[in-house]
């Protein structure tokens, strides 16, 4: 039923149970898992840092290895799985992977949606997905 | 993983479609689907209908059609079903059904998410706030 499964993480709990949640999905209907996580650039003030280690503080090495641990997670489901990490605000990422490949699932934690933030990312998601989204009870 | 579902429907397109969806989504995790509708009783004026059709004019006699026929859809897939006719608006509804089956799962078609409709009294922006469990929202517009 669902052949493109998007989820969204942080290195949050709440996240992780989404995750887990998106990996048993795409384990029953057979899809593909991409996880997408959203990071801020940091300034790049790698001006005290040796040269051989400024490699070591990439802005984005958390989120690859955030997204390196929910992959094989989801691997030992044998799930086949895609990674994105994307600069910017975490809704942006997840819709616009959605979009790009295709998704007929979009998969959010609910963190942010009791209070009815208009800003929050599952609020932000569900209205702005084209698809099918599965917004996890996750606090 | 999704035992116990929850779908809100009514006579329209879009509640038809988002049931189909859901049928199919039961039909793959093994779930039970619990069909709601809501519905306003209204007055019936019964004085003039003999007796042995008064039955047919209960105010609860539209929803009780639509569900049965909810109901035939789910076991033509083999999914299980039970029924549920409410006296409430669609979000309250759906909410209290879900809480008194021990839902795992509310599934709502996206009409009143998108555009110029973004409005935060729509029945799936409502339950997406309110439930006490995961909330499958489908495409159906």
């Amino acid at each position: 039923m669902f052949d493109t499964v998007v989820v969204g993480a942080d290195d949050s709990a709440t996240a992780a149970k989404a995750v887990d949640a998106a990996i048993e999905l795409a384990a029953l209907s057979g899809g593909t898992l991409h996880i997408v996580t959203a990071y801020k650039p940091a300034a790049r003030s790698s001006s005290g840092v040796p040269d051989e280690f400024a490699g070591s503080v990439q802005p984005d090495s958390h989120a690859q290895s955030l997204l390196a641990d929910l992959a094989s997670r989801a691997r030992a489901a044998s799930v086949h799985v895609e990674t994105h990490a994307h600069d910017g605000d975490p809704a942006e990422a997840i819709t616009s992977t959605a979009d790009r490949v295709g998704a007929d699932l979009i998969v959010v934690g609910s963190r942010g949606m009791q209070r009815r933030v208009l800003g929050s990312v599952p609020h932000s998601v569900a209205h702005g997905a084209g698809c099918a989204v599965l917004v996890v009870k996750t606090d | 993983m999704y035992n116990v579902i929850v779908v809100g429907a009514d006579d329209s397109p879009t509640a038809l479609e988002a049931v189909r969806q859901a049928i199919g989504f039961a039909k793959m995790s093994g779930g039970t689907l619990h069909f709601v509708t809501a519905y306003k009783p209204k007055p019936v004026d019964t004085s003039d209908v003999p007796d042995e059709f008064r039955y047919s004019m209960a105010s609860t006699h539209e929803a009780d059609v639509l569900l049965r026929r909810l109901t035939d859809l789910a076991r033509a897939e083999g999914v299980d079903s039970e029924v549920h006719a409410v006296t409430s608006d669609p979000a309250d509804a759906l909410i209290t059904v879900a809480d008194r089956e021990g839902a795992d799962l509310i599934v709502v078609g996206n009409k009143g998410m998108k555009g110029a409709r973004r409005v935060l009294g729509s029945v799936p922006n409502s339950v997406a706030h309110r439930a006490a469990c995961s909330v499958l929202i489908l495409p159906t517009t």
